[in-house]
């Protein structure tokens, strides 16, 4: 098809396209070369033919810097949808007061690609159409050199560059890899190329339906402090995921799920299909007012979404992803959006690298998490390595679960202790001194509390009257539990006397019961469960292991009526 | 007042008030009545952390015959009824048992059992005495012990 067939040059010096629309048969696309040759030539016929208000009586309509930077001049000019069936370098007019720059995909056939310009995601992505007859998406791809898109986008209008032609391109299709490329220093003039990987992700293979339903992982936002590595010593992130019930897996495509293309999850007070994690980590000093856990914040050059801060108070440190215009700098001053709270940059302003997605890559049984991406500390497993606000790689310890099945909600009492021997080990520690405050909140044993200890649980001490009384420790450390406040005043616990940890000690309150330690070595456990109610079954009894992948018992339940 | 468990010294304490008065000074104990006590018991707090009261094997219905149940006392529990210095019985029925065996003796309290046995086991592993192992069956007192005793032809001949 010729482009004159396709275009016209009315009158008023309007190039317009008036060919078949994307995807109809006929539709035509041209490069911005064969469009000034096609003007060129019609510029010196002798006198204007058909629809083409063009010969050498006209001002000359173009003008060409290289093959791929094609002037419109005189007052020549081209419209939106003229430029989208131009290809292959830029369009320049209204004396540069208008520009189109050309794109070019470099990416496997069919690659969806979302364009997001100042800020926003450009909504009429003509790019996308499926030429007639072709069998995948992409305007004027050329496979042999590796292109799945050719077009044009406007950069500039009215004088002004949008954003200053920085553009995000990206593509997050559902069982695709997600990619992104930023043209951050503004489009050239030609053919800017655009790198994306896409391709199928074997860890993204459940039905985007199911995912969708997987609404118990939750996020606490903002700046939180996790033990990720267990040294008693918390590291920051700006998230915090409850993965919930689900494997690290189906929580990464839960991940891709929220900032998917086309997604209505909102993350951070953005869309999920614009967000993308921290961009830049900002030195901070000079705070005034409140700001918020996570908001708005915008200085002069730039908006972005503060994701973190050290102290809504007395910050230090701030967070954000780059939304608009360039980074803050040195002394400039950062508002909160929503709070009106200021503060200044300290000098140092750092770029941080982006995951995609946002949460970093899955093995298919660990995360490799993203910068300051982070997860509830119980959630993950030894194999699982994250990023904190340092950008210092950690992992988890080998939580282990133990899972008590089988059992009958609301009435069956479990109890799961160590085991020696094949029996309770009622003397898994001794007291190291006797209880007899009438405010116990100290039990204080006479050998070293072991590494697999859960950080919180119950414990049995032997009392006076024979009776192992329960006790529910909050904290432990090197021979002492910390437990509530405990009257032992009467009915004492003798110095030495038997105390052991009770992992799982309770009323059933669901079909299984379970306990989360971090693995050190093999642990024998001894297993009882009874009901002594109207229904009543024979005592269960059985050892297990605590092994390297955690353990299970499964509650045979005999009647006993 | 309910039966309680001393788990220190494994008794089982049970009140006169928890017994069903038949007439007068006689009473008698649900065993099954008192073993789902037990139960209730083990399955407590406190219960948990101990080992179980007793075995537990139910009715059984052989060729239209229902067998009674058979409540046994084990790991060392034993039961004391309550000395109310007023001397009464105990009935002990609804289930076959060892309660007697584990019963501490109480003054003023005379525990019956009730037990019926039907085809029994013996030692020599058949309900036939004559057919089992002589040198198995010594104990003092027994008629094993006195046939072992008996002098044999030889030794009847080396007397004289």
């Amino acid at each position: 098809m010729a482009i004159g067939t396709d275009f016209e040059i009315q009158n008023d010096k309007d190039i317009r396209y008036t060919g078949a629309a994307h995807g109809a048969g006929g539709a035509g696309y041209y490069t911005v070369l064969e469009l000034h040759r096609w003007l060129q030539d019609l510029a010196d016929d002798a006198s204007a033919a058909g629809d083409d208000f063009m010969d050498i009586t006209k001002d000359t309509p173009s003008d060409k810097s290289f093959d791929t930077i094609i002037n419109l001049i005189n007052g020549f000019n081209i419209d939106d949808t003229a430029a989208e069936h131009l290809y292959g370098g830029s369009i320049i007019q209204s004396s540069g007061a208008v520009i189109y720059d050309g794109v070019q995909i470099i990416a496997n056939a069919g690659c969806f690609t979302e364009i997001v310009q100042n800020g926003a995601i450009i909504t009429n992505d003509f790019w996308n159409s499926t030429p007639f007859g072709a069998s995948s998406l992409g305007l004027n791809p050329d496979p042999t050199a590796g292109l799945s898109h050719r077009f044009i986008v406007k950069v500039r209008t009215g004088g002004s560059d949008i954003d200053s032609r920085k553009l995000i391109f990206q593509t997050r299709e559902w069982g695709k890899t997600y990619s992104e490329f930023r043209i951050g220093g503004g489009t050239a003039r030609g053919v800017n190329s655009v790198p994306l990987q896409f391709a199928d992700d074997l860890n993204n293979t459940t039905a985007v339906g199911t995912v969708a339903g997987w609404t118990s992982i939750a996020n606490t936002e903002g700046f939180r402090s996790i033990d990720v590595d267990n040294n008693s010593t918390p590291e920051n992130y700006y998230s915090e995921w409850n993965k919930d019930t689900f494997t690290i897996n189906q929580f990464y495509e839960r991940m891709k799920w929220l900032t998917r293309r086309g997604s209505a999850s909102t993350i951070y007070g953005i869309n999920g299909e614009l967000f993308r994690g921290i961009t830049h980590e900002i030195t901070v000093d000079t705070p005034t007012g409140t700001f918020s856990a996570t908001e708005a914040v915008s200085w002069s050059g730039g908006t972005g979404r503060m994701v973190a801060i050290n102290s809504t108070t007395a910050a230090t440190k701030m967070w954000i992803q780059l939304l608009t215009g360039v980074a803050p700098t040195d002394n400039q001053v950062i508002t909160g959006g929503a709070s009106s709270a200021t503060c200044q940059v300290n000098v140092t302003v750092t770029e941080r690298t982006l995951s995609f997605p946002f949460c970093g890559v899955s093995t298919g049984s660990a995360i490799i998490g993203a910068y300051g991406f982070g997860l509830e500390a119980l959630d993950m497993s030894a194999n699982d390595k994250v990023f904190d606000l340092t950008n210092t790689q950690r992992q988890a310890p080998n939580y282990v679960t133990f899972t008590v099945s089988g059992l009958v909600s609301g009435e069956d009492t479990v109890l799961v202790g160590p085991a020696d021997g094949g029996a309770l080990d009622l003397n898994q520690f001794t007291l190291n001194g006797a209880l007899t405050g009438a405010a116990v909140t100290s039990v204080v044993v006479n050998s070293a509390i072991p590494a697999d200890t859960p950080a919180t649980g119950t414990i049995r001490i032997l009392r006076t009257n024979g009776a192992y009384s329960k006790h529910a420790y909050t904290s432990w450390t090197g021979t002492t539990f910390t437990i509530g406040s405990t009257d032992f005043s009467s009915n004492n616990a003798a110095n030495g006397a038997n105390t052991f940890i009770s992992y799982i000690d309770k009323v059933a309150a669901a079909t299984s019961e379970s306990f989360t330690a971090i693995y050190v070595s093999n642990r024998d456990l001894f297993i009882r469960v009874r009901d002594g109610g109207v229904t009543p079954i024979k005592t269960f009894e059985s050892t297990g292991v605590l092994g390297s992948g955690g353990g299970s018992a499964t509650a045979v339940r005999t009647s006993d009526l | 007042m309910a039966i309680t468990i001393d788990w220190a010294t494994k008794i089982i304490s049970v009140p006169q008030s928890d017994l069903v008065l038949i007439s007068g000074n006689k009473y008698y104990l649900d065993v099954d009545t008192f073993r789902l006590a037990l139960k209730d018991l083990e399955d407590s707090e406190e219960g948990m952390a101990f080992p179980m009261t007793h075995n537990h094997n139910s009715v059984v219905v052989l060729s239209g015959v229902s067998y009674a149940r058979v409540v046994e006392i084990i790991n060392g529990y034993t039961v004391s009824f309550e000395n109310t210095g007023t001397p009464y019985s105990v009935r002990l029925q609804g289930a076959n048992n060892n309660i007697f065996d584990v019963t501490n003796v109480i003054a003023n309290v005379s525990v019956i059992v009730t037990n019926s046995a039907g085809l029994i086991e013996t030692g020599g592993g058949s309900s036939n005495p004559w057919s089992a192992i002589v040198a198995a069956n010594n104990t003092a007192g027994t008629f094993g012990e006195r046939i072992q005793k008996l002098l044999t032809k030889a030794q009847f001949l080396g007397t004289k």
